[in-house]
């Protein structure tokens, strides 16, 4: 007979399986160089690994592993912009800077224009712009990632595509 | 439309070649890690149950064993100080000299006769002897008529009226 430990085990591992590229492009666009988006992907399976027998199933698992995700990526953002010692908006613009010298990023001109002007939004509505545009989770859905309401979210997002356009337009 | 998440790059980002397949030995490593650093393992092992037995085995453990020893070392210690303590008290305070008249200072002399009234009776010359330190009672000479004056008149009547009155 299986034990509980072993079938735990068995559950993470299947999980790692189906959702580790989801998740890391997620972690990925938020952190931009591949290096910090696989320490926080890492950080996120291990967190799930010590949580995963208190799962209560009450949300989807995917919408539980993207607020892990979010949550940690926000927390490493947060560290960089310590240990550099600089703001989190001058973060933003170091991220930025460092995108053509980056191994891992071959986009075009217009990708890269698209990266840039993700990385002037605020965090909240880049969030709400990643979740929605690249990842084209419903908004139901991504209130219930980044534990806010439907309506203040499709506030967020319309501000955010409005800057992006700005920004693509202007540059 | 369901992505495909596996070549899903199409923000110009990319990932080294075989990330994805190797993704699972990594945080494999990385889950042992974090383990080890919970329970901050060190190769270092105990016997079986023994945490289990471990109250046990110290309430049944025989004290009696230790206790001749210590009272042994208790008392051999405790005469030790007792010696030391008479040898220091012997070496640090002797017996005190005798008191002499010999030994008393002149000043203390002086002061008792004086409170007693005795100095008065005494001769310049003896005080001198006194204050030369001499004893008083070597050279001290008293005179009969000092001597009537100090003996209380009724002790004098009691002792000699009966035999004056004998004869």
């Amino acid at each position: 007979m299986q034990s509980k430990k072993d079938h735990l085990q068995e559950q993470f591992n299947s999980l790692v399986s189906d959702y580790k590229v989801r998740l890391y492009w997620h972690i990925r666009r938020m952190v931009v160089s591949h290096d910090d988006a696989d320490d926080v992907l890492q950080n996120t399976f291990i967190k799930v690994f010590k949580n995963l027998e208190n799962f209560k199933g009450k949300s989807q698992l995917y919408t539980w592993l993207y607020r892990i995700a979010t949550n940690e990526s926000l927390t490493f953002l947060k560290k960089k912009a310590r240990r550099l010692q600089i703001s989190d908006e001058q973060l933003q613009t170091h991220l930025t800077d460092n995108l053509r010298s980056d191994p891992y990023f071959d986009g075009d001109e217009v990708q890269e224009k698209l990266q840039n002007a993700i990385n002037t939004l605020p965090q909240r509505q880049k969030q709400v712009f990643l979740l929605k545009y690249y990842e084209e989770l419903p908004y139901n859905e991504i209130s219930k990632i980044l534990e806010t309401t439907e309506g203040s979210l499709k506030a967020s997002y319309h501000h955010a595509v409005k800057k992006i356009t700005k920004y693509v337009t202007e540059h | 439309m369901k992505k495909n998440w596996e070549s899903y790059s199409d923000s110009g980002f990319k990932v080294p070649e075989t990330y994805f397949d190797t993704f699972e030995e990594h945080l494999k490593e990385n889950l042992r890690l974090v383990d080890m650093a919970a329970h901050k393992e060190d190769g270092f092992s105990v016997p079986q149950g023994y945490f289990e037995s471990l109250d046990t085995r110290i309430k049944n453990k025989k004290v009696m064993i230790l206790w001749p020893l210590n009272k042994r070392f208790i008392t051999g210690a405790l005469a030790a100080a007792a010696a030391a303590l008479i040898l220091v008290l012997f070496l640090w305070n002797p017996a005190p000299q005798e008191n002499t008249f010999e030994n008393l200072s002149a000043s203390t002399l002086h002061d008792y006769l004086a409170d007693e009234g005795i100095q008065e009776f005494m001769t310049e010359d003896d005080l001198t002897k006194i204050e030369d330190n001499n004893s008083i009672f070597q050279s001290f000479t008293m005179s009969d008529d000092l001597l009537f004056e100090m003996i209380d008149d009724q002790v004098l009547e009691d002792e000699l009226v009966p035999e004056i009155s004998d004869k």
